[in-house]
């Protein structure tokens, strides 16, 4: 499973502690979380989500993400 | 100038001790790999020296008991959350908690019914008295309540790589 939680993370200028906090779990468990150790349960995955106000899909995926670049340089094209 | 209840004043002298603050800090956690692993090595030593050599029997069970001790420490210390406490606790924290009893219970059930018949097939092959089985019963009590206290950390411990704790 893959997710973009630390990137997410960042463009709120959240830090660990505050997202664990929002959304009631350790510290330690965001950065699992952020380095693919642990696959969260959906309740949490969605917790998150809406956390940054976007849809679970945006944030988990069972393929790798395109990355940010990439999708710069696409939108850039248009 | 107030007046104070009893109970308040009670509080009052709890609060003065220190250790409602001490009690309401959250505590430190960290794995205890080498600790749990010495605690089940030495325990393992020391019941088998106690059992195995009738003469260094009560050596053996010293070093049984100081394992012991040292296990005792590891559900305090270790980065299990204790069931039932009032320990915050998440998800992840609990999945792992699960698999590391899961584990430990499994071998300490192993151990138990191993090393009950195992007592009593040596009690009836190596002649044992009344007094001795007893005692290599109470070891093996022993030994099962350090397995039971430190397993569970030592797995948690060595399952899980710590990240560190600053932030980013």
């Amino acid at each position: 499973m893959h997710n973009r939680i630390a990137l997410f993370r960042a463009e709120y200028g959240l830090t660990r502690k505050a997202l664990a906090e929002a959304v009631g779990v350790n510290p330690q468990t965001v950065g699992y979380l952020e380095r693919g150790d642990y696959k969260p349960s959906l309740e949490l995955a969605m917790k998150i989500a809406e956390q940054f106000g976007v849809a679970v899909e945006h944030l988990f995926s069972f393929t790798p993400f395109e990355p940010v670049a990439d999708t710069l340089r696409r939108a850039g094209d248009r | 100038m107030t007046h104070k209840t009893l109970a308040q004043r009670l509080d009052d002298s709890v609060r003065w001790t220190g250790t409602a603050a001490t009690v309401a800090k959250p505590r430190h956690r960290r794995p205890q790999r080498w600790w749990s692993t010495l605690a089940i090595v030495v325990a393992t030593a020391g019941l088998v020296v106690a059992i195995g050599w009738p003469a260094l029997r009560w050596p053996g069970y010293a070093v049984l008991m100081a394992a012991f001790s040292i296990a005792n420490f590891m559900p305090i210390f270790g980065p299990l959350k204790p069931w039932g406490g009032t320990e915050p606790i998440d998800e992840r924290e609990r999945a792992i908690r699960a698999n590391a009893f899961l584990i430990a219970l499994s071998v300490v059930s192993f151990v138990a019914v191993v090393g009950m018949w195992g007592a009593v097939a040596t009690s009836a092959f190596g002649n044992w008295d009344g007094a001795t089985l007893r005692l290599a019963i109470v070891d093996l009590a022993f030994y099962i309540a350090a397995l039971y206290s430190a397993l569970p950390t030592c797995v948690a411990s060595w399952v899980e790589r710590r990240l560190p704790d600053e932030d980013d």
